[in-house]
């Protein structure tokens, strides 16, 4: 198990932080989602054991949250949201301050902050101080500091903040490789649904501090089998009252229809319907629920 | 695309514990104040004091050894006794010497702090690293305690080594194990300086340097507190001491020049004879007339009564000073005291005033310039203690830095928060 917390309740005086959150994940690549104020960074401390909490119980790596937090620190490594420097540095000193702060030797640190400056793309960077990098770079930085003592599970907290779509996509890439092509478990709270679904297999929606849903990607944009999203070249709506008079039902959409049949009826009452009135059909597809329809679904929209 | 990547590995090796990682922050610190040519030459000042102190150390001991340049160098400063017998002040002497060098080596070390310390914690704040940190295997005390190490590992290398390796040195050429039997308090005591020292300027430091995210304005605050806190001390000790001295000499003089009117020719400016017109070169008392001669008696007579009167003035000192509080406003002379006690400089001031006192009072009358009254003082062993020692209680000043200290915690602690309550 990943993590676990049973029943945890954290209050910041009258605030409700997390209200009795039971959740629990499986090694992998985990999605932290929801809106402001969700209790998305709250849980990713309660998690790193930096906070502590009103009432319930939890591990993370299988250690006790409450007993074993510089354990779990040790085996975790996370990518604040913030902007955070350790000033007066260059980006080796930097990484490998961070590794000799997680227990590493200095040599291997060192050693091991040009491995992974190296993996992050910042080898030409190294050796400028680190307050003369971009933001982009920066974020980069603190992912070199995050994994430069190899953790178990790494946790990135809006790791994509501020950074330009190429410097995005490649963030997006490294955290993908890391979960998929390293094995190493992942938590990655993002605002950003498309960066959530390109990194993760698993995802947690959390609001005002409690579960809202859980599970895999891919089971949660479930397929609903009698339902499709249709597009046809004339004008939609006379095309969905011949639908409505074949027995189906649906919606007109901002990019065409969405069609509901009936139980027992297959895509061909479409095609028939189409050909009764003369209408050429552009695109006809089974409707899957998107992420964005699940995080809405979720938080109540 | 470079020609070798190798993409990332895994990492196979091992992860210290926990007990040791103030260690990291502290090399970290260190590592990066080394290469600032500001502290290289500050700590190159500071080791100038340690070579005084090797000095003496080093010359002492060949004075043990009874080594003809330095006795013939040595007997103009001390009295024979002390060069007969070098071995008896050798305790005194070691003291007296690691007393001004920690005196020196206060001064230097309170510049150091203020090279290395502004900036340890203002920048963390001004970078926002203590997420950094915190999210580490790193508790808040660990964090306080690595950055009170950088200030201590400069602290150690100009007050604590040169100490310790003065004192082996000072070993090495008195040839004599004895040393080591008189002298082997100094060695703790140097130790136990040194750490006071570290500990408080090191935590009042951080604490300051947690007030502000600008390391300018820290600089500036610890400037202010200790030099500041130290003109305004001298300045309170300097007025009362002028003040006693008035109301003792002022007054006293006064009442015996009303009780021994000046005779004709001696020109007063208020009970104060001027020394000015007293008639060139004296002849000889037998070619004196009767008035010069009443002149030079009464002058004579009025500077032996204003000698007393300043005798008064060392006595009402001496008297004042246990209970004199005006010290404590100096956090440097806190300090100090606390050096003072930990050396035990006042009975080496007090051995060393006993070599002085002794033949003042039975050479005095052999001593005696024409024209100058002898001194009627009474011996006083403490005269040079009294001086050269700080005589109000040691643990005033423990407490004075006791306070300072856990201000300087709880101020700490306040500023540097948990991620518990950062946001």
């Amino acid at each position: 198990m990943l993590f676990r917390l049973s029943g945890v309740t954290k209050t910041y005086g009258r605030i409700t932080a997390l209200r009795d959150l039971s959740v629990s994940a499986a090694p992998g690549a985990v999605g932290l989602l929801g809106p402001n104020g969700a209790g998305k960074t709250t849980l990713i401390r309660t998690l790193l054991g930096l906070i502590g909490f009103d009432s319930g119980t939890g591990e993370v790596l299988g250690l006790d949250i409450r007993t074993r937090r510089l354990d779990i620190r040790q085996r975790v490594g996370f990518m604040p949201e913030d902007e955070c420097l350790f000033p007066g540095v260059p980006g080796v000193g930097f990484v490998s301050y961070a590794g000799e702060l997680c227990g590493m030797a200095p040599a291997d640190a060192m050693q091991r902050a040009h491995e992974v400056l190296n993996y992050v793309g910042l080898d030409e960077a190294r050796y400028r101080r680190v307050e003369s990098y971009s933001t982009g770079m920066k974020q980069r930085l603190k992912l070199a500091a995050a994994i430069v003592h190899d953790p178990k599970l790494l946790i990135l907290d809006e790791p994509t903040n501020g950074m330009d779509p190429a410097g995005r996509q490649e963030m997006i890439e490294l955290a993908r490789d890391l979960s998929h092509g390293k094995g190493m478990s992942l938590i990655f709270s993002s605002h950003l649904l498309p960066d959530v679904e390109a990194v993760c297999d698993h995802l947690v929606v959390l609001g005002r501090g409690a579960l809202l849903a859980q599970g895999g990607i891919q089971e949660l944009k479930k397929a609903h089998p009698n339902s499709f999203d249709v597009r046809v070249k004339g004008e939609p709506e006379p095309f969905l009252a011949r639908l409505r008079a074949a027995g189906a039902d649906g919606e007109v959409r901002d990019d065409g229809l969405r069609v509901r049949l009936p139980d027992g009826a297959t895509p061909d009452l479409i095609w028939r319907a189409a050909a009764a009135l003369g209408e050429q059909v552009r695109h006809l597809r089974p409707h899957r629920s998107s992420l964005e329809d699940v995080f809405l679904e979720a938080v109540g929209d | 695309m470079p020609i070798f990547d190798q993409g990332y590995q895994h990492w196979a090796g091992t992860l210290a514990g926990h007990r040791w990682r103030w260690l990291a922050v502290s090399r970290h610190g260190v590592r990066t104040l080394r290469k600032s040519w500001v502290v290289r030459i500050m700590l190159f000042i500071a080791w100038l004091p340690a070579l005084a102190l090797v000095s003496v150390l080093t010359l002492w001991g060949l004075l043990e050894q009874q080594a003809a340049t330095v006795v013939a160098f040595l007997q103009r400063i001390f009295p024979p006794e002390v060069i007969a017998s070098p071995q008896e002040y050798r305790s005194a002497i070691w003291t007296v010497a690691y007393s001004y060098f920690f005196k020196a080596e206060l001064f230097c070390a309170l510049f150091l702090v203020l090279t290395v310390g502004p900036s340890l914690v203002s920048r963390d704040l001004r970078f926002n690293a203590l997420p950094l940190y915190l999210s580490r295997p790193v508790r808040r005390i660990d964090y306080f305690v690595g950055k009170l190490g950088i200030i201590a590992y400069f602290l150690i290398a100009t007050v604590i080594a040169p100490a310790v390796g003065a004192y082996l040195l000072g070993l090495a050429f008195s040839l004599d194990l004895g040393v080591v039997h008189d002298t082997h308090r100094l060695l703790w005591a140097s130790l136990g300086y040194g750490a006071v020292i570290a500990l408080s300027a090191g935590t009042l430091m951080l604490a300051l340097s947690s007030l502000s995210r600008r390391s300018i304005y820290v600089g500036l605050a610890w400037a202010g507190f200790i030099f500041l806190g130290h003109m305004v001390s001298s300045i309170l000790i300097g007025v009362q001491g002028d003040i006693d001295r008035r109301e003792i000499v002022q007054t006293g003089i006064k009442q015996w020049v009303e009780k021994n009117p000046p005779p004709p020719g001696v020109e007063m400016y208020g009970p104060y004879p001027s020394f000015r017109n007293r008639g060139g070169p004296r002849g000889k008392p037998e070619q004196q007339t009767a008035e010069e001669k009443a002149r030079e008696r009464w002058m004579t007579a009025w500077s032996q009564a204003h000698g007393e009167l300043q005798t008064q003035v060392e006595a009402h000192r001496a008297e004042q000073a246990p209970t004199d509080w005006r010290p404590l406003l100096s956090y440097a002379t806190n300090l100090d005291r606390l050096g003072d006690w930990l050396l035990d400089t006042d009975s080496a001031w007090v051995l060393l005033g006993k070599t002085v006192e002794r033949p003042r009072a039975m050479a005095g009358p052999l001593a005696r310039t024409p024209g100058m009254p002898i001194s009627t003082a009474p011996v006083n062993d403490r005269r040079l203690a009294d001086r050269m020692a700080w005589q109000y209680p040691w643990y005033w000043s423990a407490g004075v830095l006791g306070v300072a200290w856990l201000l300087s915690v709880f101020v700490l602690t306040r500023r540097v928060k948990s991620l518990d309550r950062l946001k």
